[in-house]
């Protein structure tokens, strides 16, 4: 397993460095488009193999077990592997980009990945909480949703201060997919800061900071009107899919 | 009590130097030092087999007499139960006997080995009984045979049937004190301790038949309570699982049983089995939340592989499906014959405790161990009221 495993995150910190370097390397000679193209057939395909992967690793143990990082892991495998539909659907709906119809289908097909996502972040959280006591459980429910949804405003106004208002059905369907990602951020955060003393925070940092690029991926898209193809949003969806499969694989090392 | 008498014999001649029956004797101690030594020179020549032997116990129906060997003299002990801890506090007593009479291995001669001897003895198997909520009750007419003054004068002024802690209460001495002056009162037999039933003792059901003739008298909730007594749970979670309305009034039921024979206490050691087990279960349910089975399991093997060469005994100690912990029979067994001093046990799991948590700590970082072990020791402490402080809960400096 140590030897696989290692091959694999080989593989997935090279894949990390690939777009960068590939892209400023296109984009120099003035091929830009090529980078779009490659990106729109990578980013389902990497989703698709990196949840399978998760998948392969954690849910041969079971799917839903006590054991919450295992089942936060299989939730996020799980995700992954809904995300690719999105992914592929982005490219054929993305026709219709700047419609409010793209916007609702988008964000109905981003939606169920997420959810499981939230899911299973939350529950560890839930868990975590229960077991070391830090507040109340309602009380933590509370923080988090009152500080996404904090966070939620000041993106939100942030966005309509330098990009203008946009439509009602744009702007609500989007919500939930940011509610989501931002108490996932947050949580991510807390846990973070709490175990900031110990070598879990190295797996939890990647989740977050793949959480981060999926967040900004979305505040690209949704609120700040950037193209579905451009290379800028594909190669941050393609970098947040590696970053959780490296962060799949880290947690499945752990203690080898 | 569980120590009957203590005889220190010279080894070469078989004479008893020194012995102190703790419960009335009919026995003449110069015939059985003289049995014993005759015996030890029995075993010890090489009748079965090339190596001489050691004679360790000569057990009867209800009691056995334990022999350790010093240098020139035999100790030997009889007790209800063969215990690491006896055998530890007989080996002690040899060598502060053999240190302190060094003379007597050579020459005969009257070096007033019993008075000089007495507080030894009585700081080693007196002192150690005295607990604070140890029951005291004087014995019948022990006005008439008590001459130590100190003595007679606590047991006129105490009311009957108070704790040890109430005497030191009623006499405004420190509670030191009380429990120097009532081990003077056992010494001269003058007193009986008796223990309360506390809510994280651990008692066994001794007979399901003999329950049924005898105990048919016993409350509903308690009579439910006897298949809850198993030796691995505390009276406190049995009391818990009946839901007993009053707790003080169950114990006093079960402290009846207990005079009926019907359950009977497990040995100390088998009682810090329990506790470590608990704990241990405790822990690590905790940790696999936090960090998962998988790495809570290997963190746990890898402190037992650890700690092996230093307590071998650890490899009994295993871990089931997820992180259900698993005391194999053989370990459990030898703590219920007492061949597991409650130090050995302490030490063993306290290690163990020690590595794991050092090891979580590396992964989840010392503030949530902390956290953990804080929780955790306020969950042993509802079950284990009493003895839940013994645990080593040592905390990192975060």
């Amino acid at each position: 397993m140590t030897k696989w495993t290692s091959i694999t995150l080989l593989i997935l910190y090279m894949s990390l460095l690939i777009f960068p370097v590939t892209g400023v390397c296109l984009w120099l000679i003035g091929r830009v488009d090529s980078v779009s193209y490659a990106l729109n057939l990578i980013s389902p395909i990497t989703a698709l193999s990196i949840g399978t992967m998760g998948l392969l690793i954690f849910a041969f143990e079971g799917v839903i077990r006590d054991d919450m990082i295992h089942t936060m892991c299989v939730a996020i495998a799980m995700g992954l592997t809904l995300l690719t539909l999105a992914e592929i659907a982005l490219v054929m709906v993305s026709i219709l980009a700047g419609s409010t119809l793209f916007y609702v289908v988008m964000a109905f097909l981003q939606l169920p990945g997420l959810i499981i996502w939230t899911a299973g972040v939350l529950g560890y959280v839930y868990v975590f909480n229960r077991v070391v006591n830090i507040m109340q459980q309602t009380r933590l429910a509370i923080s988090i949703i009152s500080g996404s949804i904090v966070a939620l405003l000041v993106v939100k106004v942030i966005a309509i201060l330098y990009y203008g208002t946009r439509g009602v059905i744009e702007s609500l369907v989007c919500l939930p997919i940011e509610i989501c990602l931002l108490m996932m951020i947050s949580s991510l955060i807390m846990i973070i800061w709490l175990i900031r003393g110990g070598t879990l925070r190295y797996p939890f940092g990647t989740m977050l900071f793949a959480v981060i690029l999926y967040a900004v991926q979305s505040l690209l898209l949704y609120d700040l009107m950037e193209s579905p193809l451009s290379p800028l949003v594909r190669g941050i969806a393609f970098e947040s899919y590696v970053l959780l499969g490296i962060s799949l694989i880290m947690f499945r090392r752990l203690g080898e | 009590m569980d120590v009957k008498s203590l005889y220190i014999i010279n080894r070469a001649t078989g004479v008893c130097l020194y012995h102190k029956d703790f419960v009335d004797s009919q026995l003449d101690p110069h015939l059985i030092s003289s049995f014993i030594a005759a015996m030890a020179s029995f075993f010890s020549e090489s009748v079965h087999g090339t190596t001489p032997s050691l004679a360790r116990t000569f057990e009867g129906s209800d009691y056995k007499i334990l022999i350790e060997f010093g240098e020139w003299t035999i100790g030997a002990l009889s007790a209800s139960s063969d215990d690491e801890s006896l055998r530890e506090a007989l080996r002690r007593m040899i060598s502060t006997f053999e240190e302190q009479f060094s003379v007597l291995r050579y020459v005969e001669l009257d070096l007033a080995v019993y008075s000089r001897f007495e507080k030894n003895v009585m700081s080693e198997f007196i002192r150690t009984q005295i607990e604070p909520d140890a029951i005291i009750r004087p014995r019948l007419n022990w006005d008439l045979y008590v001459r130590n003054a100190e003595v007679r004068a606590l047991l006129s002024l105490l009311p009957a049937g108070c704790t040890v802690r109430e005497a030191a209460d009623f006499l405004e001495v420190p509670l030191d004190v009380a429990q120097n002056l009532i081990a003077e009162a056992l010494w001269e037999r003058a007193v009986v301790l008796s223990s309360p039933v506390r809510p994280d003792d651990i008692y066994q059901t001794t007979s399901p038949v003999h329950f049924s003739h005898k105990a048919s008298d016993v409350p509903e909730e308690v009579a439910k309570a006897m298949t809850e007594l198993d030796g691995e749970t505390p009276l406190s979670i049995a009391a818990e699982r009946v839901r007993t309305a009053d707790i003080r009034r169950f114990l006093n039921e079960i402290a009846k049983l207990a005079d009926r024979k019907a359950v009977e206490k497990v040995s100390p050691a088998q009682a810090r089995l329990v506790l470590y087990t608990a704990v241990l279960q405790t822990i690590l349910e905790r940790f696999a939340y936090v960090m998962g089975y998988r790495l809570t399991r290997q963190l746990f093997l890898d402190s037992i592989e650890a700690l092996l060469n230093t307590y071998s005994w650890l490899a009994f100690v295993d871990l089931e499906e997820g992180v259900d912990v698993d005391v194999r029979s053989s370990l459990v067994v030898a703590c219920v014959k007492g061949r597991f001093s409650l130090e050995m046990l302490s030490d063993g799991f306290h290690a163990l405790l020690q590595f794991i948590t050092r090891r979580a700590a590396r992964y989840i970082g010392p503030k949530i161990v902390n956290d953990i072990l804080c929780v955790s020791e306020r969950h042993l402490e509802h079950q284990f009221p009493n003895t839940a402080h013994e645990v080593g809960w040592e905390m990192f400096r975060a």
